[in-house]
This record gives structure tokens, sequence and C-alpha cells, in this order.
């Protein structure tokens, strides 16, 4: 049994171990020649490729967080002056209310005083004018009186009768 | 080995089986100043396992040539994860970053190679180069002649037999240490030798003794059990086969680095 594995499995044959030798130093050869140059060209190439992009993609990513912050300041700027302005006018709107509003009530005021004053006018002017006319009618009758004997009959009727003309007359 | 013969005699005859199963046959007789060169069944696997590596490596670096940096189809990404590999966790470790480009090509040959003698031989009718000793001491020797060349390119030829008695080694130590660092100068490659190979060798004798048990005991309802161990001892192997590339291949570099390295 030992004999058989000796002379088989552990015998050692110099021509196998030379072809190994040329074999494999061969392929070592023509792969390192025509394969692992290539392939390994290639994967450098993508490699600096991506190393490239990479750092494409870094710069690009400043920038652009750059313009993130820039723009975020901006926002918050333009939100503050929009608080700013919102503020501004609420405070100018009441301003103007309570103006308009002063405003209104003088003007109504006025327009008040006047209505009175020309009311007063016109109570006065028509006082006036009835005191006129009371005189005048007053005369007249006075005059009739004292030209005419006039029973108390009569008086009372001219009395009516004059009565009667000044409500025309005054209406 | 006549087949009667082997069922009237089974026990006996499982070792001479074993035997013309993994011995190697010569198919041209050559003879070269009294050298025994004949070209065998293990010499012509070798040829067909290079010609079979080289020749869908040049189809995929033409792919390479065609497509340039364009993203990788499935065979460019699997070569390019078994290159990164290599490089990255055998290569660039021992050999060191800066030199790993002129070397790997190198030690991606010597994994995909073993790896595919290996594999091969788990297809039936065809024979593990990698379970024969000559070959496998070939191969050792490689590894051998590359160290000993690496370590004199990178540190200088007088530099690195220096070595041998590294610096503050007491006169009297001095032949015991150069001897001891001698030896192991051929105890690493006969270390890689002796593993490749028994490894190999062992698995399949594993599975050829599983399956003659059928033979052996002459009973053909034993095969329910010895085919699905065989089966799951070859499942096993194709592990075997992946990590002693691996290990092969790796242990070359650590070696080769170490070469290239003062003590």
């Amino acid at each position: 049994m030992f004999d058989i594995i000796k002379e088989g499995l552990l015998q050692i044959q110099p021509g196998l171990m030379i072809w190994t030798l040329v074999t494999f130093g061969l392929l070592v050869f023509v792969l390192w020649r025509y394969v692992w140059g290539v392939i390994l060209n290639a994967l450098d190439a993508r490699s600096a490729k991506i190393s490239e992009d990479l750092e494409h993609a870094r710069q690009e990513k400043e920038v652009a967080d750059g313009l993130l912050e820039q723009r975020k300041k901006m926002l918050l700027s333009a939100k503050e002056e929009s608080l700013t302005i919102v503020s501004r006018t609420k405070a100018s709107t009441v301003e103007i209310k309570n103006n308009i509003l002063t405003e209104a009530k003088k003007e109504a005021e006025k327009l008040l005083q006047k209505a009175q004053k020309d009311i007063e006018q016109l109570r006065h002017k028509a006082i006036e004018e009835f005191k006129a006319d009371l005189v005048d009618i007053t005369f007249n009758m006075t005059n009739k009186f004292l030209n005419k004997q006039i029973d108390p009959k009569e008086g009372e009727r001219l009395m009516d009768e004059y009565l009667e003309e000044y409500v025309k007359h005054a209406k | 080995m006549d087949w009667e013969e082997t069922m009237t005699h089974p026990s006996d005859n499982i070792f001479e089986l074993l035997t013309h199963h993994l011995s190697d046959n010569v198919l041209v007789k050559i003879n070269i100043f009294g050298l025994d060169m004949s070209i065998t069944k293990y010499v012509v696997f070798m040829w067909i396992i290079s010609g079979g590596i080289f020749l869908s490596l040049y189809i995929l670096a033409r792919k390479y040539r065609g497509r340039g940096i364009s993203a990788p189809d499935r065979t460019m990404t699997l070569i390019e994860t078994f290159v990164g590999f290599v490089r990255d966790d055998i290569v660039s470790p021992f050999i060191g970053h800066e030199r790993e480009r002129a070397y790997l090509h190198f030690f991606c040959t010597q994994f995909l190679f073993i790896l595919a003698c290996n594999l091969v031989g788990l297809i039936p009718k065809s024979v593990t180069v990698t379970s024969n000793l000559a070959v496998t001491m070939g191969l050792a020797l490689v590894t051998f002649f590359f160290t000993q060349v690496y370590g004199m390119v990178s540190r200088g030829p007088i530099s690195y037999w220096k070595h041998l008695v590294p610096d503050g080694v007491p006169v009297l130590l001095a032949p015991i240490i150069a001897l001891n660092e001698f030896i192991s100068l051929f105890s690493k490659p006969f270390a890689l030798m002796i593993r490749l190979f028994a490894n190999m060798l062992a698995g399949h004798i594993v599975i050829f003794v599983i399956l003659y048990l059928v033979i052996m005991f002459r009973n053909l309802f034993l095969g329910v059990f010895t085919v699905p161990i065989a089966v799951a001892v070859s499942l096993l192997e194709i592990f075997i086969c992946v990590l002693q590339a691996y290990i092969f291949t790796f242990l070359s570099a650590i070696f080769v680095g170490m070469a290239g390295e003062a003590h």
C-alpha cells in the first residue's frame, strides 16, 4: 500500500515540474503583456475619473452650500424686512385711520355747528319776520279799529278774519 | 484496472484504484538530454486551463478597450472585484501601496491559475493538477525565485543576503541563526508546496473513498447515504479550492513582502 502511494502520489516528476514552471511563466508573461495592463489601466482611469467626479461633486456641493447659505440669509433678511414693512404698514394704517376719524369728526362737528347756526339764523329770521308781520297786522288792525265804529261782534269777526289772513299769509 | 477484479477484491484494490485515478498518463513521450519531458495528461490540462484563462481575460481586455471607462458589465465587475480583492487584501498590505502595481499582475495570475486548476479538478473525468506534487513544487519554486529576486532588487543583493544574520546577533550565535534563516528560505516554499498538494489530494481521496464504500460493501442501498455525503464534501471542496488558492497567494505575498523588508 505504501509503495503504491510512494511511487504514485509522492513521486515528483521533474519534467512535469518544469512544464509547470514554463506554463505558469508563460501565462504570467502573456497576461502581463496583453491583459492585466489593459484592465489595470482601465481600473486606474476609472478610479481617477471617480476621484475627479467626487472632487468635482465636493466643489459643487461647497458652491451649493454657499448659495444655500446665501439664500437662507436673503430669506431671513426678506422675512425681517417684510415683518418690518407689515408692522410699519400696520402703524401707518392705524395712524391714517385715526387721522381720517379725527378729520371726519371735525368735519361732522363743523357741519353740525353750521347746521345749528343756519337753523338758529333761520329761526331768528322767522322770528324777525313774524315780529314784522305781527307789527304789520297789529298796525293794520289798530288802523281799522281806529277808522271804523265796530261793534264787539264785528270786532271779533274782524279779528278772526285777520287771523285767518295771517295764517294764509304765513303759509 | 479491471472492473471484475475490483468487484472480486474491493478492499485490496482501493489503493490501486486511487493511485490509478490520481496518477499521470504519458501522452507524448519526449526526452531532452536524458530528462523526461513527456507531455502528460496533467501538462495538457495545465495548457487547457492556461489557455482558457488567457482567452477569457483577453476577450475581457478587448471589451475594456472598447468600452473605455464607462460603467462595467457583470464580467467586468467580477474581474474588478477580484483584482480589487487581490490588490487591497493580499498585495498592498505586504508589498506596499507604492509598489503594488508592479507586482499585482503576478499575484492575480497566480491566484487565478491555482483557483482554476483546483476547480477544474471537480469536473468529472478531469484531473486536479494541483493534487500532483510536481505541479505544486513548480508553483512553490516560482514563489521562491520571485521572493529572492524581489528581496535582492528591493534591498540590494548584499543587504539581502546579509539579513541572514540580523544586526546585533552575538558572534557565537551567528552561524546557527544564519543556518536557521537559510533553511527558512526553503521551508517557506516547501510549506506552500505541501499545503496545496495535501489539501487538494485529501478532498479527492475523501470523495473517492465515500463513493467506494458502495463497491466495498457490495450494497447499492448504501448509495442513498454515500452519494449525498459525497455531494456535500464536493461542495466543501469548492470552498477549499478557493481557500487554498487564496492561502497560496496570500502566503506568497507575505514571503515576498518579508524578503523586501529589513529585520
